[in-house]
């Protein structure tokens, strides 16, 4: 199985290759400018970068030619992009607000419509969120709202992809978690039960990685 | 006798909020009433005021922070207070994921997402010294099914529930109560849009299980309870109408 993560940490998808042979993830230089490169992580090994995107540049399709070239697909598409900044709403300036949108919803858009024709039938999509979408836990205004839209995104996937098999869920994570020493492997444990071709039937759902405490 | 309220509504000049406009006008309510279609909303307060109602419109686009801002000072200064607020304008156009442009993406998101951000920020610190108000966002069923009108609509308005929770989280204690309603099918130009013949709205009918859209009269009846102190201890909530086309398959 290929797998495509888009900003993951290292440390994700370094983790994803103790059960993945092919992990590769778009990492980002300069995010506002949609602008980076894709590497991929091989167990045991540094990450080897391959080629550089601009997702703003609808004339640089070196992307588009490498992935053709190198007859490449993606079974599972693992959107993990997520910009926090911790402000009420008094505090969020308009800059701020913009900013979260942009890379916490208009990048993930982007990069699908940019790989989803590669993304065989039958493959996934799987959006990272938090619990803050619903239960709008104080502090991030902006991040509450656009990973909210996010799982909207990932409904309306779901029902425009099934013509194609193509699922769509979402993984909610506490902010509580991501800190617990070993968060990292339950989270990583959940994508690889999610992204298990058994899950077929798995798709348009918000599964939710709190320990109960989102109904406080 | 019950006191009269200085509500204000965005994207007031058609459909949704132009009907609970009315409807406020009409219980002795003191209304300012936004929208980006000047020459529809100056009509309005035209007639409105000929009526004998008190209502004010001011031209806003609310993507424009600026106008933003200058809609709630000037219903500062013409009132002193804002009891209620309603947030109605939107957009919508159906489009299927390949086809929606970087430019349409942008656009739903501004009007609908953004628009909503700004008139809550600019808002909610008068409301606040104001000792509290209501605040009712119209959001849409879209969010919760990721259907009609496109990924970019149900996006921008999935984006106003956790918008709402945040600001009920931060502001619930300080006299804000807010809640959301979220339509599925009411009769009015936006569904026109979305549904231009006979013969797809019939189709859509039978797909509601009450077999009826909704109207504009069961919104307003919905949007004003909410924006009541009958609904006090409703807080935060996602109000779904849908004549049970969501839950019941
Ligand atoms: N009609 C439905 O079936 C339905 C269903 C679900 C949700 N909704 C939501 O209800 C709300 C009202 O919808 P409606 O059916 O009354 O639509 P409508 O088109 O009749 O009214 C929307 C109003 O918003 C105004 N507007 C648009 N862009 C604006 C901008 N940039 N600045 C200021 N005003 C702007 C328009 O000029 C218009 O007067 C919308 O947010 C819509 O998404 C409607």
């Amino acid at each position: 199985m290929n797998i495509l993560l888009f900003d993951a940490s290292h440390r994700i998808s370094g983790m994803m290759t103790a059960y993945y042979q092919k992990v590769y993830a778009l990492d980002f230089t300069d995010k506002l400018n949609g602008k980076g490169s894709l590497y991929q992580y091989i167990n045991g090994q540094d990450p080897v970068q391959l080629i550089t995107f601009d997702l703003l540049d609808d004339q640089d399709i070196s992307m588009e030619s490498w992935l053709n070239k190198n007859n490449i697909q993606f079974d599972t598409v693992i959107n993990n992009l997520e910009h926090l900044i911790g402000n009420t709403l008094t505090e969020t300036s308009i800059d701020e607000w913009r900013k979260s949108l942009f890379i916490n919803l208009h990048l993930p858009f982007l990069i699908i419509k940019a790989f989803i024709s590669y993304v065989p039938d039958d493959g996934q999509i799987i959006h990272i969120s938090s619990t803050a979408a619903v239960s709008g836990e104080a502090g991030d205004v902006s991040y509450a709202s656009h990973k909210s839209g996010l799982e909207s995104f990932s409904k309306s996937l779901s029902k425009e992809l099934s013509k194609r098999n193509i699922r769509s869920n979402v993984i909610s994570i506490s902010p509580k978690c991501w800190r617990k020493s070993d968060g990292a492997r339950q989270i990583i444990q959940l994508l690889k039960e999610t992204c298990n071709e058994h899950m077929s039937f798995l798709n348009g759902q918000v599964i939710t990685l709190d320990n109960g405490e989102t109904l406080s | 006798m019950r006191q009269t309220s200085v509500v204000l509504i965005i994207g007031g000049a058609a459909g949704i909020g132009q009907a609970v406009a009315e409807s406020r006008l009409k219980n002795d309510d003191k209304v300012v009433f936004t929208d980006i279609n000047a020459e529809k909303g100056h009509q309005l307060m035209t007639e409105w005021r000929d009526q004998g109602y008190e209502a004010t419109f001011i031209q806003q686009d609310v993507t424009s922070w600026k106008d933003t801002e200058k809609v709630v000072s000037e219903t500062i200064e013409l009132y002193g207070r804002m009891d209620v607020l309603i947030i109605s304008a939107g957009v919508t156009s159906q489009k299927r994921l390949e086809d929606i442009t970087v430019k349409e993406w942008r656009f739903t998101l501004d009007v609908n997402l953004t628009g909503l951000f700004y008139i809550l920020k600019a808002a909610l610190p008068e409301m606040v010294k104001s000792k509290g108000g209501s605040i009712v966002i119209v959001g849409s069923g879209s969010a919760i099914t990721g259907s009609g009108g496109g990924a970019h609509y149900a996006v921008s308005k999935g984006g106003a529930f956790g918008l709402m929770r945040a600001i009920a989280n931060e502001y619930s204690d300080q006299g804000i109560h807010i809640n959301l309603v979220a339509p599925r099918v009411i009769e009015t130009e936006m569904l026109d849009i979305l549904y231009p013949t006979e013969e797809a709205k019939e189709a859509l009918r039978q797909k509601i299980p009450i077999k009826n859209f909704g109207t504009l009269a069961d919104t307003t009846n919905a949007i004003n309870f909410l924006a009541s102190g009958e609904s006090r201890y409703i807080q935060a909530q996602v109000l779904l109408m849908d004549g049970g086309r969501t839950y019941l398959t």
